[in-house]
């Protein structure tokens, strides 16, 4: 018994705060993906190369002085235009098209693919590496966890805190709701669509650059980095529900509790798949997902 | 001149021509209810005002200013509020959160102003007040039709367009939506209104269309224009 909780303790309790970190920053780049479809309806398969290039303007930022913290503000905004001049300039041309879902589809992959090669282009294919602004490890009840991590963590759930107030405590989350059951009804009140769209890029691309921020002392950086956050993304949203904000945070908790805690029994490549497993029994159990899309019933 | 004016309006979906040169016009504090079928072209006909169809020839001037081809949002903030057919009030926003919508572009307004609107739509439909907190999904059929009216008026229009506002309610409740579509009228806001209850509708009408395949038939006096054997005919009533 002794041992057993010995294991619990030390092997089991740092895996679950470690996935409980990692979760909480998916569920920051989980929440941008899903607001953005539970809107649009476009499935933005850039939204992993948005991660990146949080990441890579914090590198440049850091590189050229500017301390982390101004860089953790500055990031998520210019990562947020970066989202809203696509969405402005590529996505809604395409919007009024009866195809809408499957060009902005290729028009957003097109786009991933030409995000990362300009970051090779520009950074390089090595990885970089950004200093975490806080050292030290802090001691919770034996178990050894770097504070940065723990920062990670608030900074993380207090996002998330925000955008649920947005979405569900302000007029503006009531637009956004409203919009995502009917536009041409909120567009009837005087409320510019375009600019609800453009809005809503704005913030779940922001959302995408702080996660960049925040996990690059811990992942480092690397041209790929979004494509493989953006696959277990994309896992939480459909395991959440397409478009559902609770859904996204409780997916990505979910999940990354899943990959982590199978990965001390089953090889880390196997615990992987394991995640997708859950998607798939998911997709055939309820295939809207745990949650309802934002704005339904 | 009047409130609003359309003149020699066509519109069609995809390829199917539905309205075919229609004219009408609404004055100001005058309700207008346009009467015909289903497949008419008077759904249609308050579509094409808002701008959720473009208009393929014609024109549609309101106060003076054309307004053909803009967009809804454009078109509200011009001062003309839409209530559809089926409410589409939306569900899981909260009575209150539903009415902030029609305030919302209102956002220069001071929130003394939002506050009396937000009163003289509660002084309107009472039962609003009671519910402010309670998600619209859970209203009945006439709270939801005062919601989507209500949701309409608090952005202080000028003109107001109304469809099948009767659809499915209840007697007690249908009269107690006319009494307050009247007092609208009362209040100079023009109300143009497609309702299959004619004779609901006559009673509140200083005037009325009828239209039959995209095109206006007749129009006058609701009981002048009723009393036309004819037209009761073609409106089965």
């Amino acid at each position: 018994m002794e041992d057993l909780l010995a294991y619990l303790h030390f092997v089991v309790l740092p895996q679950f705060i470690d996935a409980l970190i990692i979760g909480v920053a998916l569920a920051l780049v989980a929440l941008g993906l899903t607001m953005i479809f539970g809107l649009l309806d476009v499935i933005n398969l850039a939204h992993g190369e948005l991660y990146m290039l949080g990441g890579y303007a914090a590198f440049t930022l850091l590189g050229w002085g500017a301390g982390y913290w101004s860089a953790l503000v500055l990031v998520p905004v210019l990562v947020g235009l970066v989202g809203w001049a696509l969405e402005e300039l590529g996505i809604r041309p395409l919007l009024p098209r009866a195809d809408r879902a499957i060009v902005t589809l290729l028009f957003t992959f097109g786009v991933s693919l030409i995000f990362r090669d300009i970051a090779q282009v520009i950074w390089g294919t090595e990885t970089r590496s950004v200093a975490a602004p806080l050292t030290g490890i802090a001691n919770l009840a034996q178990v050894f966890v770097p504070i940065y991590r723990i920062f990670v963590f608030g900074a993380g759930v207090l996002a998330i805190a925000v955008t649920w107030w947005l979405v569900y405590r302000t007029q503006i989350g009531a637009v956004l709701r409203a919009t995502a059951v009917d536009p041409s009804m909120v567009a009837s009140f005087g409320i510019p669509i375009r600019l609800v769209y453009g809005f809503t890029f704005l913030y779940g691309c922001g959302l995408a650059g702080l996660a960049g921020v925040l996990l690059s002392p811990i992942y480092a950086v690397f041209p790929t980095m979004g494509h493989d956050f953006l696959v277990m993304a994309f896992a939480v949203v459909i395991v959440g529900g397409m478009g559902s904000i609770i859904g996204a945070v409780v997916a990505a908790l979910l999940l990354a509790q899943v990959q982590g805690l199978a990965s001390l029994w089953i090889p880390p490549v196997w615990a992987e798949t394991l995640v997708y497993g859950v998607m798939l029994l998911v997709l055939v159990i309820r295939p809207a997902g745990l949650f309802n899309r934002l704005g339904e019933a | 001149m009047p409130l609003l004016e359309v003149a020699n309006l066509h519109a069609h979906y995809n390829y199917a021509p539905v309205l075919q040169g229609v004219s009408f016009a609404v004055d100001a504090g005058e309700i207008v209810s346009v009467f015909g079928r289903n497949g008419a072209g008077k759904t249609t006909a308050l579509r094409t005002i808002m701008g959720w169809l473009r208009p393929s020839r014609g024109s549609i001037t309101f106060e003076g200013r054309s307004i053909g081809g803009l967009s809804p949002d454009r078109i509200f903030r011009r001062g003309i509020a839409f209530v559809p057919e089926d409410r589409r009030i939306f569900p899981t926003l909260s009575v209150e959160e539903n009415l902030s919508l029609g305030l919302f572009s209102r956002w220069r307004s001071s929130s003394a102003e939002r506050r009396r609107q937000f009163d003289r739509v509660i002084h309107l439909f009472p039962r609003l007040g009671e519910r402010r907190r309670q998600l619209g999904k859970t209203l009945s059929g006439g709270e939801q039709q005062m919601l989507a009216i209500g949701r309409a008026l608090i952005g202080n229009p000028r003109l107001l367009l109304v469809d099948e506002p009767s659809e499915g309610l209840a007697p007690m409740i249908v009269n107690e939506i006319f009494e307050s579509l009247s007092r609208m009228g009362n209040e100079g806001i023009g109300l143009l209104l497609v309702e299959q209850n004619v004779h609901r509708a006559a009673t509140i009408s200083n005037a009325c269309y009828v239209m039959e395949k995209g095109r206006i038939v007749t129009h006058g006096i609701p009981s002048v224009v009723l009393r036309d054997e004819a037209v009761r005919r073609r409106l089965s009533v």
